[in-house]
């Protein structure tokens, strides 16, 4: 029986190509602005003087990020009418007829995970796709990525498959959430944050 | 960052009820004499109701920002951990005994003794209102604000705008004076002066003079650097306006509390108010919803 859902991301995998991110939002119908998954660019870096010659030093790569269904979900603790809450296996929702649309939650997730929706004026965000997971089939993210940088399970169980990598940059300090995420870094992670490598696509996130 | 304008005014007002109560409350309700006298009691009621009608206009413009508002009647159902649970909580908690202090006042019942206790519970009920209201931003996602700049700049501009409001009053309805009044305006010039040393200590965690915030997932937001001057530049235009009504009510005390400092007393409240509702402004400007 699954204790808690969560999702593998692979950063080297990961092309950025947004089908997850499209394959969301056609799914549960979001209308432009709403995005349950984004697809953040990370960049950063230059030019870096190696004795006498001077060699790139570019960042570059994707994070495909949802909510994180954490296992210390900030945003119900912050919820001021009970509108969020978890399910058993770990699936964390917004009761749309509960909630008051003050966006308290917004502010209080590191992941931004909640998003006004404005067809409900309420917020919104990822329901891990239950009804498909339910039916014993992956959530449309996950079926959707063509280089299966993403996967879904039991945490337990994908970090005996993956790892238990929960933090690359620029995401939050995992302590924070407890994330149900499990993370492959791309090769240029490591060294992000001293080249002060930054999120590139606001405008589109 | 200009559509949080409902949750400016619900700080800045509500921030300026507790500082008008306490500051102007504190004296009238804890000096030697007590409420014997019906001037007393007269200054007492009319504090207690421009600090309850301040928080009844800032709770009332507070549903504003909310998209649901008639389902804000569970907005208790959360005390347990969340803070704007707990504001709310507080919030009605400092409206209900002012409102009961006031009504004891009004219709002359209950001794002094069951005033003075009211007066300091609706004292502690509304420093825990101003006290939730800051925890409830000092989130770990939002760094900015996660820090002692928040409360400490919730409660400067409460006792800041509590002090000022007194003093305008003071200067403007009493034509008399009031021999509180030069230490008041002193204090305000005081407590101005904090707010812009606190505003200068606490610029680099807010992206001025160049620094910026650690990478994150949260959107950067509107904040600009020319409100955050304007703000200094209106409180500095504010003091400006308190030393000259303490000019005036030093130089010509017989004159200056009938004409000359309800001028620049009001002056003052009016720069200090708008510096204040721009440095709240400021202060949501610091964090992208996205």
């Amino acid at each position: 029986m699954v204790t808690q859902y969560a999702f593998f991301f692979d950063a080297a995998a990961c092309s950025g190509c947004k089908a997850c991110q499209v394959a969301c939002k056609d799914r549960n119908d979001l209308g432009p602005g709403t995005l349950w998954r984004r697809v953040y660019e990370v960049t950063g870096g230059g030019w870096e003087k190696k004795g006498q010659v001077w060699v790139p030093s570019v960042i570059a790569y994707n994070v495909s990020m949802a909510c994180n269904h954490c296992e210390n979900p900030v945003c119900g603790a912050a919820c001021p009418v009970k509108a969020i809450w978890k399910r058993e296996d770990g699936i964390v929702f917004v009761d749309t007829d509960l909630c008051i649309g003050c966006r308290y939650c917004e502010w209080a997730c590191p992941y931004t995970a909640l998003r006004f929706h404005a067809a409900t004026n309420t917020v919104s965000k990822c329901d891990f796709c239950y009804d498909a997971v339910d039916a014993g089939k992956p959530p449309a993210c996950v079926a959707a990525c063509p280089r299966r940088a993403l996967d879904f399970g039991d945490l337990a169980d994908l970090r005996k498959k993956y790892g238990d990598l929960r933090h690359i940059h620029p995401l939050p300090d995992p302590e924070q959430t407890g994330p149900a995420l499990v993370l492959r870094p791309h090769r240029d992670a490591a060294r992000a944050a001293e080249r002060g490598a930054e999120v590139a696509n606001w405008e589109e996130v | 960052m200009l559509k949080e304008w409902p949750l400016v005014a619900f700080t800045v007002a509500g921030q300026t009820a507790l500082g008008l109560f306490l500051v102007a409350g504190l004296p009238l309700f804890f000096s030697r004499g007590g409420a014997a006298d019906a001037p007393a009691r007269g200054s007492r009621l009319a504090v207690l109701l421009a600090a309850l009608g301040l928080m009844a206009a800032a709770s009332f413009v507070s549903f504003f920002h909310l998209h649901h508002p008639f389902r804000a009647v569970r907005v208790l159902a959360n005390v347990r951990t969340s803070w704007l649970s707990r504001e709310v909580l507080f919030e009605l908690g400092f409206m209900a005994l002012l409102a009961v202090l006031a009504f004891l006042l009004w219709t002359g019942t209950g001794g002094e003794g069951l005033h003075r206790g009211l007066f300091a519970a609706a004292g502690a009920s509304g420093v825990l209102f101003v006290w939730s209201m800051s925890k409830l931003y000092m989130l770990k996602a939002v760094p900015a604000w996660d820090h002692a700049y928040t409360p400490v700049s919730f409660f400067l501009t409460a006792v800041l705008l509590g002090a000022l409001t007194a003093a305008a009053f003071s200067g403007a309805f009493r034509p008399g004076g009031s021999s509180a009044l030069k230490p008041l305006l002193a204090a305000c010039l005081v407590l101005v002066a904090a707010a812009f040393l606190w505003a200068l200590l606490t610029a680099p965690v807010h992206g001025i003079f160049g620094a910026r915030p650690p990478a994150s997932l949260t959107p950067p937001g509107g904040a600009s650097s020319a409100l955050y001057a304007a703000r200094l530049i209106v409180l500095v235009l504010g003091s400006l306006a308190l030393a000259a009504a303490i000019w005036r009510e030093s130089s010509a005390p017989a004159l200056g509390a009938k004409a000359g400092l309800a001028a620049p007393v009001g002056l003052a409240w009016v720069l200090v108010l708008i510096g204040e509702v721009l440095g709240r402004f400021h202060f949501y400007g610091q964090v992208g919803r996205p």
